[in-house]
């Protein structure tokens, strides 16, 4: 059997972002980019908070770990910013086909870090997703 | 009135941006990965909320933050705040229990829902290149979830 346990939350996951794009795309609108990711950031804490209340939070703290999780952060933080100031710089036309390639990044990186395999089958849906995203970002 | 005449679609700056953007992306979610191995997805979101929160901070210490606007943009960036804390946690339990070299590229299938849903909701065109796009979008995720 093959485990796919994964593919629920990864599609809740897609369907969320989807929905945030055109939410994200209305809001700019009236508002400056800067407050969004104000808005964004207060209503982190609010599943979090539901979670502790549920007693599902767990306060852990081993150093390493730790560590690699708030590199994640600073990660997905840089990365807004990246993008806006490519955006500012540049035609989102050019820009956002290329940045639909960070899937390539993140598989590269897993085969040493996480020792995980990229089989033919893999790398060729990974190419098919990324040659679909730049055609899409070209459509923008 | 600006000379536009000389100006380039993509700049030397706005390459070296998008680059960045590309390898930090990238490697967030390694590292994300890396974190699921010893922290349960409940820490790792509050890590990534904790970042997101202080880079706020910066932002508003820079005098860039600026709330000002009509209550409809605001109501509707909220709503897309709460999406998006939907969102974190479920690409973290997704990254929990699966390789990241599986996770990441469906997850990053995620603009086929934007373009799906602005054709629908903002009237915007459905052309050609979005229709291959999404064709090819589909495919890799057929692909990839036949490797699953």
């Amino acid at each position: 059997m093959p485990q796919v346990d994964w593919l629920p939350f990864t599609v809740g996951f897609v369907v969320a972002v989807g929905i945030e794009g055109i939410l994200i795309k209305l809001a700019l609108r009236d508002l400056r980019w800067t407050a969004i990711f104000f808005w964004t950031t207060v209503s982190y804490p609010v599943p979090l908070f539901a979670l502790w209340v549920l007693g599902d939070l767990e306060f852990q703290f081993p150093a390493f770990a730790s560590a690699q999780a708030a590199v994640a952060g600073v990660c997905a933080s840089i990365g807004l910013i990246l993008l806006n100031l490519a955006l500012s710089r540049g035609d989102a036309l050019l820009v956002i086909p290329f940045t639909s390639a960070y899937p390539v990044v993140t598989v590269i990186l897993a085969i040493p870090l996480l020792g995980e395999r990229l089989t033919q089958v893999r790398a060729l849906g990974l190419a098919s997703v990324v040659v679909g995203l730049m055609l899409l970002g070209r459509a923008e | 009135m600006r000379d536009t005449s000389r100006r380039v679609p993509m700049s030397g700056s706005a390459l070296a941006y998008a680059f960045l953007f590309v390898v930090v992306v990238g490697i967030q979610g390694v590292a994300l990965k890396l974190a699921l191995r010893e922290l349960d997805w409940q820490m790792v979101t509050a890590w990534v909320a904790f970042i997101h929160l202080l880079l706020v901070i910066v932002i508003w210490y820079r005098g860039d933050l600026d709330l000002r606007g009509p209550y409809r943009g605001t109501i509707i960036a909220i709503c897309s705040g709460t999406v998006a804390a939907t969102a974190l946690p479920l690409l973290n339990i997704a990254l929990e229990r699966g390789d990241a070299s599986l996770v990441v590229p469906v997850a990053a299938g995620y603009p086929a829902v934007t373009t799906v849903l602005a054709i629908l909701f903002l009237r915007e065109r459905m052309t050609w290149s979005r229709l291959l796009g999404l064709m090819f979008v589909l495919l890799g995720l057929i692909l990839i979830g036949l490797d699953a």
